[in-house]
């Protein structure tokens, strides 16, 4: 398309689209009148601008008539073509209340430039945030005055969006590197000196603040002669990466305070640099110090168990032993061997809730004597009857994992007795075990009743009394005390409370 | 046959000191204790002689050693049987078939000891 006025005007050529439009523009109802009647200094800066690359436009006349070039459509948006010759303030109308005092600063005469000036702009229709590196410039006309602006600019939307993008990036991967669970530090040069470390790796080594920029060995002086920097040298120097387990070490945790003994799992790994050399280490790893505990521990607890286990087969064995020796027949043996296994097996089941996770117990099962007495006696009977014809009472008392197989056994073997001679040996014998705390004594009294009448002392003990009696000296230093009473036989027990801790 | 040797036994559990008591009698011995204590071991080694020891490390009121040490320094032999090994003292003093780990039957720990006994008169 080729346009007549062209050589009437020759300051309009070029420029491209918006050179034509400018040429084809009715200029007529404008306040700036027809391109023939433009002052110079007009014709010379749209002059500029068309034949510039550049996103600019012009601004002229009392209305600020806007005129731009094709580096500047873009911007328009949706408004393009439409905005051409427009007073700025409709054209921008948007943004106007925000560019306005810089206009106005133009047309005092003052230059402005601005970088990355954040600007809200509806010119697709819709609320969009943009950025612009920009310079407003008074044009000044044939009188001397200001006849309008110019303004060379670029939108920089997608730079800053893209900067801020990057930020993000490297703030989220701090903060990771900040808030990750295991501990990590970057080690740089020979010396291995302190370059960055985070939250955990602080909490390690006891929140001492002051680490960064100094060698391990300075800032970490209890670490030399552990062996760890031995093992980033050799990092340093053989580029080899290294791992370990549960490894302890020492360190002062507080300002003056002790050192304290702590376990880490520990990764070693050397950094190169773009030429290849190694630069520095990056160590990183976990506090496993309760981890380690908790397994030695678990160690303790297993061979102490193993202990336990071993205990129980010798006393087993002797059981059995010692119980054919008294038995009259193979059946009275197997009803007396599973008696005292019984009550062994018990007195295991009581113990064995200081283990841990132990299954399938309800809560009110205790070591306490209560417990230990209702789960010896209360199998030498009825259920129904239990309530009726054993009276068990007082206060509680806790024993000790050692003291209560013995107990046990003391119980099951008086409540045998009672089941082969007294008063469990009839339907309305009663049997009563009560006990009190005096001083380190525990006293346990028990009295049996509305049995067979006794005329006479037994007098051989046989293996069950000699059992009993070797029970409460021997092993728990206790003493003991038969009546035998007509109505009843009736054991006063006597035992230091030290021992029934055991 | 032990032939009425004198043999003392240390052993807490109830179960297994009778059952020692009455295998070294079966074995023809006669029994010095049981010995729940190292207390009443040592009482029982000054009033009475005894010619052979059984003993369980682990003993109601601590560790058998100073009885061991007693009956080492007399020449005395003795066996041990134990749940949780020998203490240190004791390591280097006692043959290691001497040691049995419990559970250990009674005859085992008496022939081993008839065994020491023979030697010590032959010597």
């Amino acid at each position: 398309m080729f346009d007549d006025t062209f050589a009437d005007h020759g300051f309009l050529q070029g420029g491209g689209e918006m050179g034509r439009r400018i040429r084809m523009h009715d200029w007529s109802k404008s306040p700036l009148g027809p391109p023939e009647r433009w002052a110079q200094s007009l014709r010379s800066v749209v002059s500029i601008m068309l034949n510039s690359k550049f996103p600019m436009f012009v601004a002229w006349g009392p209305d600020l008539a806007f005129l731009y070039n094709d580096g500047y459509r873009p911007i328009f948006g949706a408004r393009h073509p439409q905005a051409l010759g427009l007073p700025f303030s409709d054209v921008w109308a948007d943004i106007w209340a925000d560019v306005r005092p810089l206009v106005d600063k133009a047309l005092q005469g003052e230059a402005t430039f601005h970088e990355d000036m954040h600007l809200v702009m509806e010119r697709n229709g819709y609320p969009e945030d943009t950025w612009y590196t920009f310079s407003y410039s008074p044009v000044r006309d044939e009188s001397g005055g200001i006849g309008g602006m110019f303004c060379a600019c670029r939108e920089t939307t997608a730079e800053v969006k893209h900067r801020a993008a990057i930020k993000e990036e490297q703030q989220r991967l701090r903060d990771l590197f900040q808030q990750a669970p295991g501990f990590m530090a970057v080690l740089r040069g020979p010396d291995h000196v302190f370059e960055i470390v985070n939250e955990s790796y602080l909490q390690l080594i006891g929140h001492r603040r002051d680490v960064i920029g100094r060698p391990v060995k300075e800032a970490l002086p209890e670490i030399e002669g552990q062996g760890f920097i031995e093992l980033l040298d050799r990092g340093v120097k053989t580029g080899e990466t290294f791992v370990g387990r549960s490894m302890p070490v020492t360190l002062q945790r507080q300002p003056g305070g002790a050192v304290e003994q702590r376990y880490v799992d520990l990764l070693y790994q050397p950094i190169r640099n773009d030429a290849g050399a190694i630069s520095g280490i990056f160590a990183e790893g976990y506090d496993v110090t309760e981890r380690v505990l908790a397994e030695e521990k678990q160690k303790l607890l297993l061979r102490e168990l193993h202990h336990r286990v071993k205990n129980l087969f010798a006393i087993a064995g002797g059981m059995v032993s010692l119980t054919a020796r008294t038995a009259t027949s193979p059946r009275d043996m197997a009803v007396a061997l599973r008696g005292r296994l019984d009550a062994l097996g018990r007195a295991n089941d009581l113990i064995h809730q200081d283990l841990p996770e132990t299954v399938g117990r309800s809560a009110e099962q205790t070591r306490g004597l209560d417990a230990l007495v209702r789960a010896i006696l209360l199998p030498h009977m009825e259920d129904i009857e239990a309530a009726t014809r054993v009276r068990i009472g007082g206060p509680p008392l806790d024993i000790g994992a050692l003291s209560v197989t013995t107990l046990a056994l003391i119980l099951h073997e008086l409540a045998t007795n009672a089941a082969k001679y007294g008063a469990l040996s009839v339907p309305e014998g009663r049997v009563a075990v009560e006990w009190s705390i005096s001083g380190d004594l525990l006293d346990l009294h028990w009295r049996e009743r509305g049995g067979p009448m006794i005329t006479t002392p037994p007098a051989a003990h046989g293996f069950g009394s000699a059992l009993v009696e070797r029970s409460v000296v021997g092993q728990l230093h206790g003493s003991l005390e038969y009546d035998w009473r007509a109505e009843g036989l009736e054991l006063q027990l006597s035992f230091p409370l030290d021992r029934l801790r055991n | 046959m032990l032939d009425g040797a004198p043999i003392l036994i240390c052993e807490d559990e109830p179960f297994i000191a009778l059952d020692l008591v009455a295998s070294v009698e079966d074995a023809g011995g006669r029994a010095v204790g049981p010995a729940a204590t190292v207390r009443e071991a040592l009482a029982l080694l000054a009033t009475q002689e005894v010619v052979g020891a059984i003993l369980d490390v682990n003993l109601s009121d601590g560790e058998v050693t100073p009885v061991a040490e007693r009956l080492l320094d007399a020449g005395i032999p003795l066996v041990v049987q134990t749940g949780v090994g020998l203490p240190a003292a004791l390591g280097d003093r006692i043959a290691p078939d001497a040691v049995f780990s419990k559970p250990v039957l009674p005859q085992k720990l008496i022939r081993r000891l008839e065994d020491a006994l023979a030697g010590t008169t032959r010597r």
